[in-house]
């Protein structure tokens, strides 16, 4: 479904039912699991989750059921599925994270500039804005995909500084976070656009204009440290959006490519497998649901406590 | 307040773990679901993809035949095995000493749907069809060994480019093809080939009315132009093809059956659970993973059905472009290659291909020119210049998921001696116009199923140097050894059959020495048919042949 | 109604926009429409000619203006892969997706309107506490991993639904419901936290301090008072839907708008993928205009 998880644009649709401090407690917690997992995959990993075990596959070539060497069993090549679910975590987080920061990235400015010097730049930019939040993101996302398969080879992800999670980063991963990011900008340009107008009304920064400030000081001194509370909830929510878009690209085969242990391309090899061996499936599904509601959570947490409304009851 | 704050967590990892246990009651296995027949005397199959075109002169793959069968039929047909029989033709040709033309003998009565008399000079029009440009048939490259094939297509192709109004230069027909009287066809070749007959049984030959195919050209497809037992009724793109009983069918084989029902997008875990269910009657081609546990289910295992497709799957080398234009660097991919544990990934589904031809072929022997033997690999890799492997990209054809599966697993086995494989996945469409292009990709997972049962149709169409061509070339290694060439030619030609046998295995020790391909497996088919389907049998050349099916309980 | 004819003009604006950024996208394949034109025998000089004759020589801003004089005569083209003409192919497909995309909303709203209320009225109990958690996870499912659980569990185990295709309307009940219970935890803390808003307020306060009993309160102030916003998400939501509701649509192998796009992205046909985002860019617009034009006729105040 074409749904984006929460909309912060609206304040109205807060979770007030949980105190906001829960909802940011049992969103930390969950997201230092899912952090701790993915720095630590390598080592707390039974298995590699590329080799395929000669063990791993029975006489028939079906993969086995969950057992002591193989916790959550194997997948359709001998793989132990604990392992490769373990791994998936980096794979989601460091998309959802790059991506997310790509998308808060290129969001905020747009929504600083517009916001900020108004007028035809505003006008301009938000044309812009409408214009690529009327292409649908999924839809958007997966021609993009499509459409730049073997155009991004050249780009060598080596400038991207990931390599202490020793995550190969593959052609198609760079691709996976170009096209989210691309896509998911435009929720950000928003809402700290909007931010950004209010805060222009703010005493002290019209009392820095008529000191005479600059228009760049003012925006970085006064306006930038405004916003950015805005822009963390907006991040955090937006990683949970990425994550679950990550997932839907690789389950339609256009996100990250095999072999790399995606949940969503783990969902979608090991779905023809679902009346035979069940394991392949819920393990990638299971860590998709906990990852998205672990950043919801908190996202919608940070947004409460940010939120003057909810404070005052 | 407090107390909610401390709760909160806790509800949410509760609600969790509640989910993981619903979910694994789901997963849990249970009783095997029934599904009774649904009334109704309709045949229902899926299909995972639309089809492109259901015109006999178009259609191109073994999931489209069959359905070209129902509607039309051609002279000559397969008997159970692959033994020629006469079909529109009351016998097989008579051929002339000189072993270059047939005559066919043309059946009474047998009328199109539209109601009108099927007449001899309707297959020379069906065959100069195929052959006009005009109408973009694949299977043209068939026919061009008729008499004026090439002169008939030269003139076409003329009027196209300077705008002349069709057919107005000469000549307007193709001189080979005649038509004496309305019940006499013949058919004159440039010269003697033994695999003509055989080619005349592909349903691109299958006879269309010319009125119908004039007037709905591009769209013959959706119209009824044949003589078969049934017309298409309804297409609806994506969802469904639909044919129902032609009204006008005169022949003695009348069929049982109301209707057939193509269901389209469904894939393999779906059309499994909907065979279950009693949804559909009949699966093509059971997907790997269920094949073990419909073996061993009591119910289940009664209804598959299998035999050896004839059919190599392979790895193409593109001899053309570095690193396999050295021929040990293709030899060395041959010994790396641990062909018993690829086989196993796909649940032992066929048997290990150490050859071209494929075991069901008359010209199969056995031989294993390269055995699993990573060192020989390594030497063979440093000899080339490669002692540290080099970087290449798999091209893999995305819906083939046993191909997928296979590719992930060759990826680990060339991996140990240096061979880094990236794997690109694509849809068909995209990956064939890619790999048929001359010096573009240098390494593809192919597949080719015979067309008809004659080694030329493996040897000749995917191996001759001297049929390349810059795109759309069948040659996907784009292999050419003039000797090679050479002695496919002499084969063709050759009418005493132990000698045409030889000739050809002669070709194959040349391929094989030079090693083009790395052959993987020959597939075996697996059909899953519900117990209340009759007079369905598995076919060595045709898939399975629909229009002789009954359902139990219906008439 | 000015205001109404200044947004009509920016939404055609942003239409235009939308085809130009897909069209230079389309323009950056390495898909070769000349093939589906020549046959496969073609040589390179046939291939020329065709070329030229399609205009692919032109300058981009030629092809452009060529694309959107067809365009706005209905012509989209023809796919390069099936040969299938691009409008005919979305109008066979939009049904479907129309289809799902109503019984997707009917489940969003009768699940989510009652639990909204529900939790409205018991803000901090119990049940308020289950209904957020459950709405949280809801949310946050993979569509397709539900989809495909729900397909399992209730239609080949259970045989309560047909597993997939679209034979009769009763295969649309399975995916509605997949597509309803993801969407419907959102509309349930919207509908939660607007009537709450409403609850809070003081002429609401007041009235049912003189007595007014809670029915009343509901149906005159605090659901009304739900309507704008809900009416906002659930335009921008529809929109999406109905530009094609990719993954349902893949799991019950529904022959709608996103089975259609993903077919031709995996196909790399152009002209199918330019027709399928525009389609789904129109509905977008069309949608935000159709809102605008019943906020104005439900809140008279932007009238102004």
């Amino acid at each position: 479904m074409a749904h984006a998880p929460i909309a912060p644009s609206d304040g109205t649709a807060s979770w007030r039912g949980l105190s906001r401090s829960g909802l940011i407690r049992a969103g930390l917690v969950l997201v230092f699991l899912l952090a701790s997992v993915a720095l630590l995959a390598p080592w707390i990993a039974p298995h590699s989750p590329l080799t395929q075990f000669e063990a791993g596959l029975d006489r028939d070539g079906m993969p086995r059921p969950p057992s002591l060497r193989f916790l959550l069993g194997t997948d359709s090549l001998g793989r132990d599925v604990l392992s490769r679910t373990l791994h998936g975590a980096r794979i989601s987080l460091v998309v959802g994270g790059v991506a997310m920061l790509a998308a808060t990235a290129i969001g905020s400015m747009v929504g600083l500039l517009s916001g900020f010097f108004g007028r035809w730049v505003d006008a301009s930019l938000m044309r812009v804005t409408e214009i690529v939040m009327a292409l649908p993101a999924l839809l958007l996302a997966i021609a993009f995909a499509g459409l730049m398969d073997g155009r991004v080879a050249h780009l060598h992800p080596g400038f991207l500084p990931m390599h202490f999670l020793d995550l190969k980063l593959e052609r198609g991963l760079v691709g996976v976070l170009l096209v989210i990011g691309l896509v998911s900008w435009t929720g950000a340009a928003r809402v700290v656009r909007a931010q950004v107008l209010s805060v222009k009304e703010f005493e002290f920064v019209h009392a820095s204009r008529a000191l005479g400030g600059s228009s760049v000081r003012i925006l970085f001194r006064h306006v930038l440290p405004n916003v950015i509370p805005t822009v963390l909830v907006l991040a955090t929510m937006n990683t949970a959006a990425t994550i679950g878009l990550e997932a839907g690209l690789s389950y339609l085969g256009v996100g990250v490519p095999p072999p790399s242990p995606s949940w969503g391309g783990m969902i979608s090899e090991g779905q023809p497998y679902l009346i035979v061996a069940p394991w392949l499936v819920l393990p990638p599904g299971l860590a998709v649901v906990t990852a998205v509601v672990a950043f919801n959570l908190l996202g919608q947490g940070l947004q409460d406590a940010l939120d003057p409304r909810a404070g005052a009851r | 307040m407090a107390s909610r704050v401390r709760r909160s967590p806790g509800s949410a990892i509760r609600a969790m773990l509640l989910l993981v246990v619903v979910s694994t009651v789901f997963a849990g296995c249970g009783s095997a679901p029934g599904g009774g027949r649904p009334p109704g005397n309709v045949f229902r199959l899926p299909s995972r993809t639309d089809m492109q075109s259901l015109d006999p002169a178009i259609a191109y793959d073994v999931t489209a035949w069959p359905l070209v069968r129902l509607m039309y039929q051609g002279l000559l047909d397969y008997g159970d095995g692959s033994d020629l029989v006469p079909w529109l033709a009351e016998s097989l040709p008579t051929r002339s000493p000189d072993g270059r033309a047939y005559t066919f003998r043309i059946r009474r009565g047998i009328r199109f749907a539209s109601g009108r008399d099927v007449r001899a000079s309707d297959f020379a029009y069906t065959l100069e069809r195929i052959l006009d440009p005009k109408s973009k048939s694949p299977g043209e490259g068939f026919f061009r060994g008729i008499e004026g094939a090439r002169a008939f297509q030269k003139a076409r192709e003329r009027e196209a480019e300077e705008k002349l109004p069709r057919r107005s230069l000469e000549p307007k027909h193709v001189s080979g093809l005649r038509a004496p009287d309305d019940h006499t066809f013949e058919i004159h070749l440039v010269e003697p080939d033994e695999s003509f007959l055989k080619v005349m049984s592909l349903p691109f030959s299958y006879v269309v009315e010319p009125e119908a195919a004039e007037r709905w050209g591009e769209e013959l497809s959706r119209h009824p132009a044949g003589c078969g037992p049934f017309v298409l009724t309804e297409w609806r793109r994506g969802l469904r093809i639909r044919f129902d009983r032609s009204p006008n069918y005169s022949q003695p084989d009348r069929p049982k059956l109301d209707g057939v029902e193509v269901l389209i997008g469904i894939d393999d875990l779906v059309a499994q659970m909907m065979f279950e269910r009693g949804e559909l009657d009949l699966i093509t081609e059971i997907a790997p993973p269920d094949l073990v546990r419909l073996r061993n289910h009591p119910r289940w295992k009664q209804c598959i059905l299998s035999e050896p497709a004839a059919s190599t799957q392979y790895l193409s080398m593109n001899t053309e472009v570095p690193p396999f234009n050295d021929v040990r660097v293709r030899r060395a991919v041959n010994h790396a290659l641990d062909r018993e544990r690829l086989l196993r990934v796909i649940n032992g589904r066929g048997a290990v291909a150490t050859t071209i031809l494929p075991p069901t072929m008359a010209e199969y022997r056995p031989r294993n020119d390269y055995p699993h033997d990573e060192a020989r690999a390594k030497a063979l890799l440093a000899e080339a210049g490669y002692p540290n492997g080099f970087k290449v990209s798999l091209w893999v054809i995305v819906d083939r998921a046993e191909h997928v599966k296979m590719a992930e697993a060759i990826q680990q086995d060339l991996g140990k001696v240096g061979i880094q494989v990236e794997l690109k996945t694509l849809a068909f469409a995209v990956w064939d116009s890619a790999v048929s292009k001359r010096k573009n990709v240098p390494f593809a997972f192919a597949g080719w199923y015979q067309d008809y049962p004659d080694p030329s149709n493996f040897m000749d169409v995917l191996l001759r140097g001297d049929r390349i061509v810059a795109q759309n070339s069948n040659n996907y290694a784009f292999y050419s050894n003039p000797r090679v060439d050479a002695v496919l030619r002499q084969a063709l030609k050759e009418p005493v059959a132990a000698k045409r046998s030889r000739l050809y295995q002669d070709a194959e020790d040349l391929v094989m020495a030079d090693a083009p391909w790395a052959p993987l497996f020959h597939p075996t088919t697996y059909m899953l048919v519900r117990e209340w389907v009759r007079g369905f049998k598995l076919h060595s050349v045709w898939h399975g042949r629909f229009e002789r099916v009954s359902l139990e309980g219906s008439r | 109604m000015k205001g109404f004819a200044a947004r009509l003009l920016w939404s055609a604006l942003t239409l235009l926009g939308a085809s130009l950024l897909v069209f230079s996208l389309a323009r950056a394949v390495p898909a070769d429409p000349v093939a589906v034109y020549a046959g496969p025998q073609a040589d390179a000089e046939t291939r020329a000619r065709i070329r030229k004759e399609m205009g692919l020589d032109d300058p981009f801003w030629q092809q452009y203006l060529r694309y959107l004089s067809h365009a706005a005569k209905g012509d989209l083209g023809k796919s390069i892969v099936t040969s299938e003409v691009v409008s005919e192919a979305i109008s066979t497909r939009f049904p479907t997706t129309l289809a799902l995309s109503v019984g997707g909303v009917i489940v969003w709203l009768a699940v989510g309107i009652p639990i909204g209320l529900l939790t409205a009225l018991n803000r901090g109990r119990r049940v308020d506490r289950w209904a957020l958690v459950v709405s949280m996870i809801g949310i946050s499912l993979p569509v397709f991993w539900l989809g495909r659980m729900l397909q399992y569990e209730l239609a080949y185990r259970r045989g309560v639904f047909p597993v997939a295709g679209l034979q009769s309307w009763r295969h649309l009940i399975l995916p509605s419901l997949t597509l309803g219970l993801v969407g419907a935890g959102y509309y349930a803390r919207l509908v939660h936290s607007s009537v709450s808003d409403a609850l809070n307020q003081d002429f609401v306060r007041t009235a049912r301090a003189k007595g007014a009993g809670l029915q009343r309160v509901l149906l005159r102030h605090a659901l009304p008072n739900a309507l704008l916003p809900l009416l906002t998400v659930l335009g921008a939501d529809i929109a999406g839907l109905l530009g094609g509701v990719v993954f349902t649509e893949s799991v019950f192998a529904l022959p709608g708008m996103g089975a259609l796009a993903v077919q031709s992205v995996l196909n790399l046909d152009v002209p199918m993928i330019m027709g399928t985002v525009l389609f789904a860019a129109l509905m977008v617009v069309a949608a935000n205009l159709i809102v605008d034009l019943l906020y104005r006729v439900i809140d008279p105040r932007i009238r102004a």
